[in-house]
C-alpha cells in the first residue's frame, strides 16, 4: 500500500479530514484533480446549468434565458460540493470571469451574505462592469459620427479605456456620463443604484460608493446626490442582490450566483421581517429578468418555507441522494488517483466500500470521514487492508451517539412524561435473554410492550443477539410487542432481517427527535396489543385516572422545577436591578434627594426606604445568592461543606422558600405603588388625597396584605438562627441573632400601613 | 526669405492645445471667435452687468453651463478680462483669483466641506496677490475657515479700490452650491462658476431659491453650429496670413470637420494635432500644401487609440 505504512513512511491519507467543506483533492482547475463522483443529482444539476450556459442569446428585447435552481439535501449530502462544482464548470466555460460568481453563505444573515458576495465580486469588477457600459456608449457615439472606427472596435473588445478615448478626442464627457447614468438607472431599475454606479466613473467618489454598496451609511457626497439611506434591511439587501444580477447578467451575458445554506439565512430573515418573502420573490423575478442563473442550496425543509408563488419561480429542484455502494467504490478510486496518480480501491475492497455505503446511508460527508479513519487504520494494521471489523469499529466511533445509560435515561423521561406504567430492567422469565430494559403494560390491553436497547447492529452476530432477546420476550409473554432501540447504526442486511422479525423498523437513536420517535413507536406497539376482555369498565376508568394522576404528578414536578428555576433567575436579576437603582439614587444629587437611600428614585425617598429596608432585612437572613456564588467562585471544600450543612439544617429550605416569596411580594408591592404614584393624579400641597386616588392606594396595600396573609413568617426563624453567610463562623454573628430578628419584624410588620401613610404624607407635602 | 513653419492652431502662452484662453493674463482677447454661441453669451454678460455698479455695490455671481468642451471656461475668462478692463478705466483694480485648481483632487468632498476649504484657501491666494489689507489680515486669517464671516466681510478685507474676481470650483450637479455662493456675494466681489452637469431645470431651481437681487447671471454655451467651423478655421489661418509657413485647409476638409466634431475643444484639438503631425514630418509643410479631410480623420483615429497598444 503506498501512501505510507508502519515502516516509517509518512502516511498520505487521500481522504481529507476537512471533508466537511470540500471533497478530497479538489483542485482549482476543473478536470485535473476534481474527484466528483457523478451522482444523478450532480448530473441533473450540471445539465440544467449547461443548458443555461449554452442557451442562445436572446434577441434584442426578447426574454433572456434564466434559471433558478434549488439544491436540497441533508447535512453533509454534498450540496456545497455540488455548488462549487457548478461554479467551476461555469468558470471553465465562460471566458469572462465577471460572468461567474459564487458565494458560500456561511454568514448568519442576509446582510452579511450580501457583503460576502460583494467582497467576492470586488470593487474592481463592479467598476469594470460600469466601465463596460461607458465603453459601449462611447463606442456608440463614435460610430454615429463615423469617427475613430479603430477605437470603436477596441472599445467593444474592452481593449481600450473609454476615459482615455474621451480625453484623446475631447469628446463631450458630461453628455456621455449622463447617458451612462441613464443606462444604469434603466438597468438597475433604481435611481439610487443608477446614481451610485455612475459615480464610479467620476474621480473622487469610488470609496464612498463602495462603502455604501457594502452596507455602510452613505457619506455626505452621496447624501447630497440623493443616496440618503444605507443598504441595511434584509429587503434592501435582497434588492441589492437583484441589482448585481441586473448589472452582471442581462445583455447576453451569463451570470451564475450560488448561495449555499440559503435556507438558514432566509428562515431567520423571514421571521424577523414579513417583507422579506415578497422581497425574495422580487429578487427571483429580477434574476429571471436579468437572464441570470441563481442556485440556492438548503435543507429539504427549505421548500416548505416558500409560498406557492415563490416556488413557481423555481425552474429546477435537485435533491441530493446518498452515494450507492458502487459510487463509494468509485469515490475511493478517484480520491486515490488524485493523491497517488493511479486509481485503486486498495486498501478497501468492494465489500468494505459497500459496507461503508450501507452504514453511512451514502452520506458523502460521513463516507469521507469513515474512509479517512479506515485508511489510517489500515495503514497502521499489519495486514494493511480495511476489514469489516474496522468498518464496524469506525462506525461505532463516528456514528454512535451517547452511552447506553444516557439513551435509557432519555427513554425513561419519555415514559414518565406520558404516564405509562413501566418496570425498568425487567426479567420476563428465567434466563438473561428475557431481560428487557423496560416492560410496559397498558390498562386496556393484554400482554405488554418490551423496550430493548442494543448497540449498533452490523453483523450476523449482532442480529442474532437481538433476535434471541425478542424471541425470549415472546416466549415469556406470547402477547408482547417489542420495540428495539439501536444506539448506533444498523447495516442494511441486518436491518432487513430485523424488520422481518419485529414487523417494524428498529428505532435508531438520533439525539434530536428521539423523544418524539420513541413515543410514537411505543404508541404504535401498544395499539397492536389486543384489548383486555376481563377488565370491567370501572376498573378501566380507575386505571385511566391513575395514569392521568401519574402524568399530572410528573408534569407538576416539572413545572415546579421550572418555577424554581425562574424564581432563582428573577431574584438574581431583581437584586441586580436594586443595586443599580440604589447606585443611581446615590448619584442623584438633585433637590430633595440628597442622601436618599431610595431603591427607586421616582418614589419619595422615605417610601423607597421602607421597601429597601424590608428587602435588606430579608437579604440579611438569606444571602443565598452570595452563598451559591461563593461556592462556584471558590469551589473550596469548606465552602461547599458549609453550603451543604446549611441546606441540610432543619427548616432551612422551607424558610428560604418563604423568604423568596415574601421578597417577590415586596417587589411587586413596590412596583405597583410606583405605578400608582406615577399615573394617579396625586395633588401636591393639598390637605388630602381625592377619594378615588386614596381608594386605589388602599386597594394596593390590601392586596399586599392578602398576598402575605398565609405566609408563615414565623417559619423564617431557622434563617434568623443561622449566622449570615457573609459572617458565618464568627462569634459576633451569634450575638446579633436577636438584633436580626428584631430588625426583620420591625421592617416587615405593618409594612403596608407604613407605606400608605408615608406615601400620602410625602405626596401631599410636595416631595418626590 | 524663408518663412518659419508655425502651427496656426497653437495659442501662445498656453501649456496644451485645449487650454482655455486667458485674456486677463495674456494677450488672448483677439483670439475669441464667434462659435458655440459664445459671442452672444459674452454680449449678454456685458448687458446684464451693465455699468458694473451692482458689482461694486452688492456683488454678482456668474454661472456658465454647457457640455464639456463648449467653451465655458474661456467665456468666463473673457468676462473676467472685460470686467478688469472696464473697472481699470475707472481706476479700480480688479484681480482674478483662481480657486479651481486646488480642488481637482482624487477625493470628492461634500459641499459644506468644500465651501470651508475654498474659503480657507482663499486667504492664501488673496494674500499672495496682495489683495488683503494689512490691517484686516489678522481678522481674515482668524476666520479663514468660517465662510459666512469671511464672505460677509470680504469687501472690507480688500483695499477700497480693489475688486475680487473669484473663479470657484465647479459645483457639478449641486445647484444648491450656486445658491449658497449667490447668497455670499458682497460688493466688489464677483463669483464665477461653471458646470457641465447643471441643466435648465437646475437653473430654474437656482432662480427660485435665490433672493432676487442676488440672482446669478447665467450663461449657456452649446455645441458647434453651422458656420462655426469655417469661422474658426478662417480666423486661425487668416491670422497668420502669409507671414508664416503652414499648409491650407480645403473646403472639403472644413466641411468634414464640421460633420465630425461637435465642440470647439474637439475641433481645436483635432486641427492642432493634425498640423502638428504634418509639421513633425518635415515635408509637406508649405503654404501651397493642403491638409485633407482624410488626414484630419486619420489623426483622430491615431489619437483615439493612443495608449491601447495599437497606436
Amino acid at each position: 500500500m503506498s501512501g505510507g505504512r508502519g515502516d516509517g513512511t509518512p502516511l498520505r491519507n487521500p481522504f481529507s479530514t476537512m471533508a466537511v467543506s470540500r471533497i478530497v483533492g479538489f483542485g482549482e482547475d476543473l478536470g485535473t484533480t476534481d474527484v466528483t463522483v457523478e451522482t444523478d443529482a450532480i448530473r441533473r444539476a450540471v445539465t440544467y446549468l449547461t443548458e443555461y450556459l449554452d442557451a442562445p442569446p436572446a434577441e434584442r428585447g426578447g426574454p433572456e434565458s434564466a434559471t433558478v435552481m434549488l439544491i436540497l439535501g441533508e447535512h453533509g449530502s454534498g450540496k456545497s460540493h455540488l455548488a462549487r462544482h457548478l461554479v467551476r464548470l461555469a468558470g471553465a466555460r465562460l471566458s469572462d470571469e465577471t460572468s461567474s460568481l459564487h458565494i458560500e453563505a456561511t454568514a448568519d444573515d442576509v446582510l452579511h451574505t450580501y457583503q460576502r458576495l460583494l467582497l467576492q465580486v470586488g470593487l474592481d469588477r463592479v467598476r469594470a462592469r460600469v466601465n463596460e457600459f461607458y465603453a459601449d456608449i462611447v463606442a456608440e457615439q463614435l460610430q454615429d459620427t463615423g469617427l475613430a472606427s479603430n477605437a470603436v472596435e477596441l472599445l467593444r473588445r474592452r481593449e481600450i479605456e473609454p476615459r482615455s478615448v474621451v480625453r484623446q478626442l475631447q469628446l463631450m464627457e458630461s453628455q456621455l456620463l449622463r447617458r451612462v447614468h441613464r443606462k444604469l438607472h434603466d438597468v438597475t431599475a433604481d435611481a439610487r443604484y443608477g446614481q451610485a454606479l455612475s459615480l464610479l466613473l467620476r474621480p473622487g467618489f469610488e470609496t464612498a460608493v463602495w462603502n455604501w454598496l457594502t452596507g455602510l451609511e452613505p457619506e455626505g457626497i452621496l447624501v447630497e446626490r440623493g443616496i440618503a439611506t444605507p443598504i441595511a434591511t434584509d429587503t434592501d439587501v435582497l434588492e441589492a442582490m437583484g441589482v448585481l444580477a441586473l448589472l452582471f447578467g442581462g445583455e447576453r451575458r451569463r451570470f451564475l450566483l450560488v448561495v449555499d445554506e440559503f435556507d438558514k439565512i432566509f428562515s431567520a430573515a423571514r421571521d424577523a421581517d414579513r417583507r422579506v418573502v415578497p422581497a425574495f420573490q422580487e429578487m427571483l423575478e429580477v434574476f429571471t429578468r436579468a437572464g441570470a442563473c441563481l442556485v440556492l442550496c438548503g435543507h429539504p425543509d427549505f421548500v416548505d418555507m416558500l409560498d406557492s408563488s415563490t416556488v413557481e419561480r423555481v425552474t429546477h429542484t435537485v435533491r441530493m441522494a446518498g452515494l450507492s455502494a458502487a459510487q463509494v467504490e468509485q469515490f475511493v478510486r478517484l480520491a486515490q488517483e488524485a493523491e497517488f496518480g493511479s486509481p485503486r480501491l486498495e486498501p478497501f475492497s468492494v465489500e468494505t466500500a459497500a459496507y461503508v455505503a450501507a452504514l453511512t446511508g451514502g452520506n458523502p460527508r460521513k463516507v469521507i470521514r469513515m474512509c479517512h479513519a479506515l485508511y489510517r487504520m489500515a495503514h497502521e494494521s499489519p495486514e494493511g487492508r480495511v476489514t469489516d471489523e474496522m468498518v464496524r469499529e469506525t462506525a461505532r466511533d463516528q456514528l454512535g451517539s451517547l452511552s447506553t445509560d444516557e439513551v435509557v435515561q432519555a427513554a425513561r423521561r419519555v415514559l414518565l412524561h406520558n404516564g405509562w406504567t413501566y418496570q425498568p430492567d425487567h426479567y420476563l422469565a428465567l434466563g438473561r435473554d428475557s431481560r428487557v430494559d423496560f416492560w410496559l403494560t397498558f390498562e386496556d390491553r393484554t400482554g405488554g410492550c418490551a423496550v430493548v436497547f442494543t448497540d449498533s447492529v452490523l453483523t450476523e452476530q449482532d442480529f442474532t443477539a437481538v433476535h434471541r432477546r425478542t424471541a425470549a420476550v415472546r416466549k415469556a409473554v406470547p402477547v408482547a410487542e417489542v420495540v428495539v432501540v439501536v444506539n448506533g447504526v444498523v447495516a442494511v442486511e441486518p436491518a432487513a432481517r430485523l424488520r422481518q422479525v419485529l414487523g417494524r423498523e428498529p428505532l435508531v437513536y438520533s439525539g434530536r427527535g428521539f423523544a418524539e420517535d420513541f413515543r410514537a413507536a411505543v404508541r404504535a406497539a401498544a395499539r397492536l396489543l389486543p384489548g383486555d376482555p376481563r377488565r370491567d369498565p370501572m376498573g378501566g376508568v380507575g386505571q385511566r385516572i391513575d395514569q392521568i394522576n401519574r402524568q399530572q404528578s410528573s408534569l407538576y414536578d416539572f413545572v415546579e422545577q421550572l418555577a424554581d428555576h425562574l424564581d432563582v433567575m428573577r431574584t438574581s436579576s431583581d437584586r441586580r436591578l436594586d443595586a443599580i437603582q440604589q447606585h443611581l439614587a446615590a448619584l442623584d444629587t438633585g433637590p430633595g434627594r440628597v442622601g436618599a437611600p431610595s431603591a427607586d428614585p421616582a418614589l419619595p425617598p422615605e417610601v423607597a426606604r421602607l421597601f429597601s429596608d424590608g428587602l435588606a432585612a430579608l437579604e440579611e437572613i438569606t444571602q443565598t445568592e452570595l452563598m451559591v456564588r461563593e461556592a462556584f467562585d471558590s469551589a473550596a471544600p469548606d465552602v461547599l461543606e458549609a453550603a451543604q450543612r446549611r441546606q441540610g439544617s432543619a427548616g432551612y429550605l422551607e424558610a428560604v422558600g418563604i423568604a423568596a416569596l415574601l421578597r417577590q411580594a415586596l417587589l411587586s408591592f413596590r412596583d405597583t405603588v410606583l405605578r400608582w404614584y406615577r399615573t394617579e393624579h396625586v395633588p401636591r400641597f393639598a390637605e388630602e388625597l381625592p377619594p378615588s386616588t386614596a381608594d386605589s392606594l388602599d386597594e394596593i396595600c390590601r392586596t399586599y396584605d392578602a398576598v402575605v396573609e398565609y405566609l408563615p413568617l414565623h417559619r423564617l426563624e431557622p434563617l434568623v438562627q443561622l449566622p449570615p453567610w457573609s459572617s458565618r463562623g464568627g462569634v459576633v454573628s451569634e450575638l446579633t441573632r436577636s438584633t436580626r430578628r428584631a430588625r426583620l419584624w420591625q421592617r416587615l410588620d405593618n409594612l403596608s400601613l407604613h407605606v400608605r401613610d408615608t406615601l400620602v404624607r410625602a405626596a401631599l407635602s410636595g416631595q418626590g | 526669405m524663408t518663412l518659419e513653419p508655425v502651427n496656426p492652431f497653437a495659442v501662445p502662452h498656453l501649456h496644451g492645445p485645449v487650454q482655455p484662453l486667458r485674456p486677463f493674463a495674456h494677450d488672448h482677447d483677439g483670439l475669441y471667435v464667434r462659435v458655440d454661441d459664445g459671442e452672444q453669451q459674452y454680449l449678454s454678460f456685458q448687458r446684464q452687468m451693465g455699468d458694473l455698479r451692482a458689482l461694486l455695490e452688492i456683488g454678482r455671481t456668474v454661472l456658465a453651463i454647457g457640455e464639456s468642451g463648449c467653451g465655458k471656461t474661456a467665456l468666463l475668462h473673457r468676462c473676467a478680462a472685460w470686467v478688469i478692463a472696464e473697472l481699470g478705466g475707472r481706476g479700480v483694480t480688479a484681480k482674478v483669483v483662481d480657486a479651481t485648481r486646488r480642488f481637482l483632487v482624487a477625493r470628492e468632498m461634500p459641499s459644506a466641506e468644500r465651501l470651508v476649504a475654498v474659503c480657507d484657501h482663499l486667504y492664501d491666494l488673496m494674500r499672495q496677490d496682495g489683495l488683503i489689507r494689512p490691517d484686516a489680515d489678522a481678522e481674515f486669517k482668524e476666520n479663514r475657515r468660517e465662510p459666512y464671516r469671511v464672505y460677509q466681510n470680504l469687501g472690507g478685507f480688500m483695499p477700497d479700490d480693489h475688486v475680487l474676481i473669484l473663479l470657484l470650483p465647479s459645483p457639478k450637479e449641486l445647484w444648491e452650491e450656486v445658491v449658497q455662493y449667490a447668497g455670499f456675494a458682497q460688493g466688489r466681489v464677483l463669483f464665477l462658476m461653471e458646470s457641465d452637469m447643471l441643466a435648465d431645470e437646475d437653473v430654474a431651481r437656482i432662480r427660485r431659491d435665490v433672493a432676487h437681487f442676488t440672482e446669478p447671471v447665467v450663461l449657456q454655451v452649446g455645441p458647434l453650429v453651422a458656420g462655426d467651423v469655417e469661422r474658426f478655421v478662417t480666423d486661425r489661418l487668416g491670422r497668420r496670413g502669409n507671414t508664416a509657413r503652414f499648409p491650407r485647409l480645403s473646403d472639403e476638409a472644413i466641411a468634414a470637420a464640421g460633420r465630425k466634431f461637435k465642440t470647439v475643444a474637439q475641433l481645436q484639438l483635432a486641427l492642432h494635432s493634425t498640423y502638428q503631425s504634418r509639421m513633425d514630418r518635415a515635408t509637406g509643410y508649405e503654404n501651397d500644401a493642403w491638409v485633407t479631410a482624410e488626414e484630419i480623420l486619420e489623426d483622430s483615429e491615431r489619437r483615439s487609440v493612443k495608449g491601447s497598444g495599437t497606436s
